[in-house]
């Protein structure tokens, strides 16, 4: 894992190709287990998941923070990933099964304040034919739990773009997912 | 829309954001020039409430799998028992906030939906409904009210106070508060907090985002208590939990972690003093604009609230001395070390409010001057912040360049004479974790810190700052002054135990103390005790043969802590008369081959822990410009002294790694407060403090006219003379120079006040008038310990350092003469008896032996029959002002400090009074006037080690 990950640094866009399921399984699993009732009562923080993975998944000592950062980039997509896929199923689920009463899970659905992630999915790829920064930047800053600085780094422009970005693209998605 | 359209549309939008939101909308019409669709595009883009509701605020993860808030939207325009719901105020951690409208009580509420979760278990929402009613009982005008609890759905909404304008998070996006905007909000916080802990009640998630400030200026705190009370399970449940699990209920994200207190993020219990943490944080944040424990994640966060301290250079330079102060003991990492109330902030801020007068308008240049006049009166320093090693600001000088400092030992137990293997890898320190104290191993590195006399039969000294431990230069050994338990001998030894795992100790050299081998490692050097008669240093080969005395004896002083020089040409020691407090003391240089001492550093206050420097340099510790002790470095080329730490809290025990990469210093925190017992031999008998822990209030003398009180104290940052009544209240400075003043005595008509002070560069005795004015010197000369009057107000007594014990001086107060009042063996602490002619003394008679005796004017021996007594190691006297009862306070043998009420003429004359705690130190000690209570100066060092490490 960690081989790869410095391989993909490097500029080995197959090591990519072979990252991406090892994290996407973790996280996936990590994420059930959130819901299903080991943290139920508790928020956890897209960060504090990732990094979870990222323990488990990668010996530490040999990554310096650049990697860190770049590991949270790569999980930022495959956290969307997941996280979408289960809202995709649960919906789908919960639309044959007919089930009426509202469950934990459904917060994956139709969670407040528009933050349906199967339109906000939607939404993003939308805003990424119009702007792609803008749409990696929430991408990185919403799944991957990027900080502003973090996501600099990544995307290697200026904390003030990233902010700038961060800014516009929520008003933008916000707007899009109202109408 | 085409990318350049777009780009236009986003510039647009950016400008418009940074304008006022009332010029916004001409604002983009003018940049659109008749555009209208594009002018649409950013109104509708600039339209959208993406902060109100944090739009996609949290991570994904953190809503996908937290309850939902529902039902949200559906309450929208719903009624809700009396209350209309109007609109979404706002989408907090714990759930949708609507403002609505109580239509029987025609007032504006905000109802609070809260998780979903809270009512799938029923126990869990008993106790909810449960708390909120004891909650909805806090009535106060700082605080926002719980009006009651309501159905939503079957899911519990609390009804509270409708509080319009922002929170201070909201503020705190536009840069710091200015200082007194942010005093007055904390002021109403602290208030807020009070009101609530003196029901018990506490907050547990003080944060920007929870205290709101209303358009006239009125701060309300929201959310008290509401953590606890929608929590997942019990406070016993929370403890056994780990960090990131515990305390962590509903809504915990990243912003909370930044408040959380370490016992909070440690997951162990808290009480009032998490809220008092938090409450420095929220001040911190407020005056500099940035977290007190900023970090990128949670695991960053916690790590800097477990680990740093805050960086208080940040903090803005017009900041009140007390207010610095009372962050820094609001950052206490050991909740038992931190403020114990919030009434002693309120204490703080008010103080500030008295030396930041009406500068709130003026311009920020005239607040400089004004606020830099007022530190140098109050005798300041103006760099004098918060904990960090500072960077000397020339590093040709060869000056050691460290970085911030990190706490090395974290513990309630105190932690002392450190020293550094040659590696820089492992640490050896003395501490009193278990009880008794021991030698602890532990590595930088990490670890658990290892115990390395705990299973063996040697009782180690616990005196701190005379000479610590030693590790040999190959760093097999470490030196420690012992003895075998239960042994009757009265000195102590030097023993080395195998390191750094520890093994059977070797006794190495008998009645030695502070032993240090040469950089080679071919010598060594110690110090032999010799008491009042004074130390001497020895050196002598390694293996302990060839001993010589390479510095006799200076009577009256004390030799402490010898250091060799890099090159083992020289060594440094420093020398100290025995005043409770050290000053003066010195540091001084001899060649390691014989010859004279040169005094090196030469000061009234305090000059130790010589630490000499490859370059010629000498680092040390020293308190010229105040009250604790910093460390300073002075160069080779004889530059002027540059200091190197700052802030509250002596810096005292340097040590270095050979390699120069790490210095370990212990760090001490005093508590000193006056505190009052009634005289009372049954169980009324406790303690009270009558001034909090953290002025530095100490050597109470009470007037026998007037029942005033006059006591030395460092609240205003150097040591003065103040005056209160006796309960602690009016309290006025009476002296206010830069230099030391302290140890005050009453004359026996109240009118004037004899003092100690290093005025003019020399000690001395001062007199000034009790209601103010400007002191008079009455003599030059050393005083050891208390000053006391004649009853006729003619003569003061006091003790002064000679060859083989300490004797007691009386000095005439109208001419200043001086004379011996001869005792038998030498003697001080005296009192003098306000009623006739009999002065009560302590009599030196070796370590840990020191006995209450009475003489007449003329040093003839009174009460020669009287039992011994008990030991009254480092005490002090008092007269009751019926001049038939005496208290005494000192430290017997190595049991706690303890008061003694003494009558000479009746027939069991010793009663104890009442034992004080273990770490407690007396500190002056007087009778109230109506001879009911005495009140006395408690002082307690609390120490812990802090590391340097110079940057990679």
């Amino acid at each position: 894992m960690t081989r790869l990950l410095l391989a993909w640094k490097a500029g080995d866009e197959t090591a990519l190709a072979q990252l991406t399921p090892l994290v996407y399984a973790e996280l996936q699993q990590i994420a059930r287990r959130c819901m299903q009732g080991e943290r139920m009562n508790r928020r956890v923080d897209a960060t504090e998941l990732v990094n979870e993975a990222y323990m488990r998944l990668v010996d530490a000592r040999h990554m310096n923070w650049q990697n860190r950062a770049h590991f949270l980039a790569m999980s930022a997509r495959v956290m969307r990933r997941v996280l979408v896929d289960l809202a995709r199923t649960r919906r789908a689920q919960k639309r044959g099964g007919g089930a009426q009463q509202i469950s934990l899970d459904d917060a994956l659905v139709t969670s407040e304040k528009g933050q349906d992630l199967v339109a906000l999915d939607d939404a993003l790829d939308a805003l990424a034919k119009l702007d792609h920064r803008k749409s990696r930047v929430i991408e990185l800053r919403f799944f991957g739990g990027l900080s502003i600085d973090e996501t600099a780094m990544v995307l290697k422009v200026s904390p003030d773009t990233v902010m700038r970005d961060w800014k516009l693209g929520r008003a933008w998605l916000r707007r899009a997912l109202r109408r | 829309m085409i990318p350049d359209r777009w780009q236009q549309v986003s510039r647009i939008y950016h400008e418009a954001l940074a304008q006022d939101p009332q010029a916004r909308e001409t604002f983009v019409r003018d940049a659109c020039s008749g555009d209208e669709a594009m002018q649409k595009e950013v109104e509708s883009l600039l339209a959208q409430p993406i902060s109100a509701e944090n739009f996609l605020g949290q991570p994904a993860a953190a809503t996908a799998v937290s309850p939902p808030a529902d039902p949200g939207a559906s309450l929208l325009n719903q009624r809700l028992g009396t209350c209309q719901i109007l609109e979404v105020v706002g989408v907090g951690g714990m759930g949708t906030v609507y403002r609505a409208h109580d239509t029987k009580l025609g007032r504006d509420v905000a109802i609070k939906v809260l998780p979903r979760s809270l009512s799938s278990d029923p126990k869990r929402l008993a106790r909810f409904e449960r708390e909120a009613r004891l909650l909805a009982a806090l009535n106060h005008p700082h605080i926002a009210a719980i009006y009651g609890i309501e159905d939503a759905a079957g899911v519990p909404a609390l009804v509270l106070e409708f509080v319009d304008g922002p929170t201070v998070a909201e503020t705190l996006e536009r840069g710091p508060v200015p200082n007194v905007e942010a005093l007055s909000i904390a002021r109403q916080i602290a208030d807020a907090l009070e009101a609530a802990h003196d029901r018990g009640i506490i907050h547990r998630d003080l944060k920007p985002a929870n205290i709101k400030i209303k358009p006239d200026g009125t701060v309300k705190v929201l959310d008290f208590g509401l953590a606890k009370a929608t929590a997942a399970e019990t406070a016993d449940q929370d403890r056994r939990k780990t960090p990131l699990t515990a305390e962590t209920q509903e809504g915990l994200i990243l912003g909370t972690a930044s408040y959380m207190s370490p016992e909070q993020a440690r997951g162990q219990a808290v009480d009032k003093r998490t809220d008092i943490w938090a409450f420095g944080c929220v001040l911190y944040e407020m005056l500099t604009g940035r977290a007190a424990f900023p970090g990128e994640t949670i695991s960053d966060t916690i790590a800097a609230i477990l680990e740093r301290e805050p960086d208080f250079s940040k903090l803005p330079a017009a900041t009140p001395p007390g207010v610095r102060r009372l962050l820094q003991h609001c950052f206490a990492k050991d909740p038992k070390r931190r403020l114990r109330d919030i009434g002693d902030i309120h204490l703080d801020l008010d103080e500030s409010r008295a030396i930041t007068p009406a500068a709130t308008d003026s311009a920020s240049t005239r607040r400089r001057a004004l606020d830099w006049s007022l530190a140098l009166t109050l005798g300041i320093s103006a760099g004098v912040v918060g904990m960090s090693y500072v960077r000397p600001s020339r590093d040709e000088d060869g000056a050691p360049i460290f970085s911030r400092a990190v706490r090395f030992t974290t513990t309630p137990a105190h932690e002392f004479g450190p020293a550094i293997s040659p590696d820089g890898k492992w640490i050896a320190y003395l501490s009193d974790a278990r009880g008794s104290v021991d030698v602890w191993v532990k590595f930088v590195a990490g670890g658990e810190p290892a115990n390395l006399t705990a299973s063996t039969d040697l009782q180690v000294q616990t005196l701190s700052a005379i000479g610590g431990l030693e590790i040999s230069p190959d760093g097999s050994g470490i030196a420690v002054q012992a003895r075998t338990k239960g042994s009757k001998q009265l000195t102590f030894d030097t023993w080395v135990i195998p390191a750094p795992l520890g093994g059977t100790p070797r006794r190495f050299v008998e009645t030695s103390g502070a032993l240090r081998w040469s950089p080679d490692g071919t010598r060594i050097v110690y110090v032999r005790p010799g008491e009042s008669r004074g130390d001497a240093i020895i050196v002598a080969d390694a293996n302990g043969a060839n001993a010589r005395e390479l510095v006799p004896a200076r009577g009256g002083w004390h030799t402490h802590w010898p250091a060799w020089s890099a090159d083992g040409q020289f060594i440094y020691f420093f020398q100290t008369i025995a005043t409770w407090n050290g000053e003066p003391s010195e540091i001084v240089r001899v060649s390691a081959s014989g010859g004279e001492p040169q005094i090196v550093v030469r000061t009234t206050r305090r000059a130790l822990f010589p630490l000499p420097h490859a370059g010629g340099g000498l680092l040390y510790a020293a308190n010229p410009d105040g009250v604790d002790l910093g460390l300073w470095w002075r160069s080779s080329g004889r530059k002027e002294p540059q200091r190197l730490t700052t802030g509250v809290g002596e810096y005292a025990e340097p040590r270095m790694s050979s390699d120069g990469r790490r210095l370990v210093a212990t760090l001490i925190e005093y508590r000193r407060a006056l505190v009052s017992t009634p005289v009372a031999f049954d169980a009324r008998t406790a303690l009270r403090h009558v001034t909090n822990d953290f002025d530095g209030d100490l050597e109470p003398c009470v007037s026998p006219r007037s029942g005033r009180m006059v006591f030395s104290s460092s609240r205003s940052g150097s040591r003065n003379l103040w005056t209160a009544d006796p309960d602690g209240s009016s309290v006025r400075p009476l002296t206010s120079d830069v230099a030391i003043e302290e140890r005050p005595s009453f004359s026996p008509d109240g009118r004037q006040v004899a003092f100690v002070s290093d005025r003019g560069g020399e000690h001395g005795i001062w007199l000034v008038n009790s209601e103010g004015g400007t002191p008079r010197r009455l003599a030059r000369t050393p005083v050891l310990d208390t000053l006391t009057w004649s009853p006729d107000g003619q003569e003061i007594a006091f003790a002064v350092p000679a060859a083989r014990a300490p004797e007691l001086s009386i000095i005439n107060v109208n001419d200043g003469t001086v004379q011996k009042l001869t005792t038998p063996n030498g003697g001080h602490a005296p009192a003098w008896s306000p009623r006739g002619d009999v002065v009560a003394y302590l009599e030196p008679r070796g370590p840990g032996r020191t006995y209450l005796k009475f003489v007449n004017r003329r040093g003839e021996r009174l009460y020669s029959t009287l039992p011994e007594g008990p030991a009254l190691t480092n005490g002090f006297l008092g007269w009751a002002p019926d001049g038939k009862r005496l208290a005494a306070v000192g430290v017997p043998g190595s049991a706690n400090a303890a008061i003694w009420i003494v009558e000479p003429d009746r027939a069991e004359p010793f009663r104890k009074l009442i034992e004080l705690p273990a770490e407690v130190r007396p500190r002056g000690i007087t009778w109230t006037s109506d001879g009911s209570s005495l009140i006395f100066g408690r002082q307690e060092a609390l120490s812990d080690l802090v590391l340097f490490q110079r940057p990679e």
